[in-house]
């Protein structure tokens, strides 16, 4: 009977790969034992299989091999890890990290809403009547307002920096040797090298140059997106003229599936990297009963497709989102702090750079991670600071004395901020003596610059900062 | 028959010494990371392979998969099997290529002087041309439906992992692989006669 061959055929896929139940396994097998046509699509599906498993099997050896060896190239050139092993309890999320992430959502979406309603495109997603609601409701100038208002392209020279911060005067941000020729957009994700060309005073680099300059690894960088070329800057264009639902929702997501970088640090990463795809919850659990033609069948696929355009829409939201989360938490400094661990800000100019930009430059990824601890004089929250500042005194300490200004007052100035943050973190009073001791050691070395007039004003930068420090 | 595939296939030497290799990797050993890509890149290579039908492209594919898990060790829970989390970055890397390679297409429509694409980008792969029509018609179908498949079939997942992977249920994946594979019986209708 057609009917019950229809109902048996939506079976079959499942049957083949042994997921069904008793009962409606037994109810295809004598379907199967009556029906020739039934069996021969079974024998189908059941061919395509082997051709998978024929296909795959022609990756031979020597593919795999020169595969290897890519691979391990440019692991070689990476630097190596460091990384502690985590607490068996895993991490706690913050609860304000929440808070942002709703905060950027609602944020994201009013950028978007805002950019469909100066666009006009919102008007013709509207019934009748009320675009000219809207209309009226405009504020007469609003219209004449510059598009650049919802624009979130940075300029191309602070594009490897947070949107909206000012360049440091004397720093700069070096990309690394790139990992591979091709994949050129992905190239731009990974971490720069902070240059210290002119160390400023500490004052200096802790409110100029920390968190400007310290870029990590995984930084996302919306903003950055837009700037990556004339494709990505039509393809804004595009989001925002084209009139129908679909594309438009097509198009913002499809530059936004960046599964390395939207792992969010504070989950487990299987939690957070997913592919596009979403549940298509227009499908039934159930099968249904009515028939499928070919051609039925390839309309419904069309279908799901717009149905999967219209969900990718709500996950490239959710994932901007995600983003934004991330980017709060990168300007805390919580991966600077990785980078910290990890030696890459110390990698500096010509990665023999003198001693004092190397400090300077492990100061700079210090300050950061003084912020994601609640601030220098704060409380650490959620990540390891008690590691960070036991990096950044290895570095002071590894450092020979020196008679110039910058260099001495770096190891001290480090020695000192690490110390006193360790002596905080873990009540150890030996690291509360080291930190006097960097600091009479840092007045006594100042007051030998008194008489030059340039070295005198760097002197008094310091003795300005050390009074803000607060051994504790 | 039936029991063909019920649980996810993995290298039955290398399971329990991942978790140390992750640890090791973790501690700066760049030998223990070579392991897990010995261990893991043929499987991946199958799954991106399935999705682009590409293999210079797969190859790009996984090469950047592993780099950038290598980069992202820091946030893997060691506690967890790494392969799922390679694989979900491979894959959302082989997404993001054919959505670019698609939007190329569509942008460039006007542009002469670009590079023609690979007239045959299985040719290194000793393929029949059965193989070849089945690879083709694979990267027809719909992402979604594609996707499934290649899970299922070229990486040899389970349902439930399909599941877990997607976010989808388990009828929605045996749905979609019914219809994926009720789509490339209709394309390969000659072939498989």
């Amino acid at each position: 009977m057609a009917e019950s061959c229809l109902e048996i055929e939506e079976l079959l896929s499942a049957y083949l790969d042994g997921r069904l139940s008793s009962e409606e396994k037994a109810r295809v097998s004598a379907h199967l034992e009556s029906c020739p046509a039934c069996a021969a699509l079974l024998d189908k599906m059941r061919r395509l299989d082997e051709m998978a498993s024929s296909t795959m099997d022609a990756i031979d050896d020597s593919i795999l091999e020169k595969l290897e060896q890519r691979i391990q190239a440019d692991i070689d050139r990476l630097p190596t890890l460091n990384i502690e092993a985590k607490p068996k309890t895993g991490r706690v999320i913050p609860v304000w990290y929440r808070y942002v992430a709703v905060a950027a959502s609602l944020v994201l979406i009013f950028m978007i809403g805002r950019a469909f309603y100066k666009s006009g495109s919102l008007d013709q997603w509207l019934p009748f009547g009320q675009d000219k609601a809207v209309e009226m409701a405009r504020p007469p100038m609003q219209s004449a307002q510059p598009p650049a208002e919802v624009e979130t392209k940075p300029p191309p020279e602070t594009s490897s920096r947070p949107a909206g911060k000012p360049a440091a005067n004397e720093s700069k941000v070096v990309p690394p040797a790139p990992v591979r020729a091709t994949q050129k957009d992905d190239l731009k994700e990974t971490s720069p090298t902070v240059v210290q060309t002119t160390p400023p005073p500490p004052s200096t680099v802790r409110e100029e140059t920390t968190q400007e300059t310290v870029r990590p690894t995984d930084d996302i960088h919306i903003a950055d997106d837009a700037a990556r070329g004339p494709v990505a800057g039509q393809r804004k264009g595009i989001d925002i003229n084209v009139p129908p639902p679909v594309p438009v929702k097509k198009e913002l997501s499809s530059e936004t599936v960046e599964s390395g970088r939207v792992v969010v640090d504070t989950r487990p990463a299987q939690e957070s990297i997913r592919p596009v795809t979403v549940d298509d919850q227009a499908e039934p659990v159930s099968r249904k009963k009515d028939a499928q033609s070919t051609a039925a069948m390839d309309a419904e696929a069309n279908a799901n497709q717009a149905t999967d355009a219209a969900a990718d829409a709500v996950t490239v939201i959710e994932q901007k989102a995600v983003q934004l989360k991330q980017k709060a938490i990168t300007d805390l400094g919580k991966l600077g702090y990785n980078n910290l661990v990890a030696g890459a800000p110390i990698r500096t100019k010509a990665q023999s750079g003198t001693l004092q930009s190397r400090y300077l430059a492990a100061l700079t990824a210090y300050k950061p991670i003084g912020g994601a601890a609640g601030g220098f004089d704060g409380k650490p929250k959620g990540i390891d600071s008690t590691a960070a500042a036991r990096y950044v005194l290895g570095q002071a300490d590894r450092m020979p004395e020196s008679t110039g200004l910058e260099n001495q007052s770096a190891k001290l100035y480090l020695t000192l901020r690490a110390a006193n943050d360790l002596y905080r973190f873990t009540g150890e009073t030996a690291y509360r003596d080291r930190a006097v001791a960097a600091r009479e050691a840092l007045l006594r070395f100042l007051d030998s610059f008194s008489g030059d007039s340039t070295q005198a004003t760097t002197a008094n930068t310091y003795r300005t900062e050390l009074q803000g420090i607060t051994i504790h | 028959m039936e029991e063909k595939r019920q649980t996810e296939v993995r290298p039955k030497d290398g399971v329990a010494d991942e978790a140390t290799w992750v640890a090791q990797a973790r501690r700066g050993d760049k030998a223990a990371f070579g392991r897990l890509v010995k261990l893991h890149q043929k499987r991946t290579l199958r799954m991106v392979l399935g999705m682009v039908g590409d293999l210079d492209a797969a190859m790009d594919i996984v090469q950047e998969s592993f780099v950038r898990a290598y980069q992202a060790l820091e946030r893997f829970d060691e506690r967890q099997p790494f392969y799922p989390w390679l694989s979900t970055i491979a894959g959302n890397l082989a997404l993001n290529h054919i959505k670019k390679s698609r939007r190329e297409v569509r942008l460039d429509d006007d542009v002469h002087d670009r590079a023609a694409p690979d007239p045959d980008p299985l040719g290194k792969l000793q393929l029949d041309e059965t193989d070849r029509r089945f690879m083709a018609a694979v990267q027809e179908l719909p992402e979604a439906y594609r996707t499934v498949f290649v899970l299922r079939n070229f990486d040899e997942m389970s349902y439930e992992d399909i599941a877990a992977r997607l976010g989808i249920s388990l009828g929605t994946v045996d749905s979609r692989l019914y219809r994926a594979r009720r789509l490339l019986v209709e394309k390969l209708q000659e072939l498989l006669e």
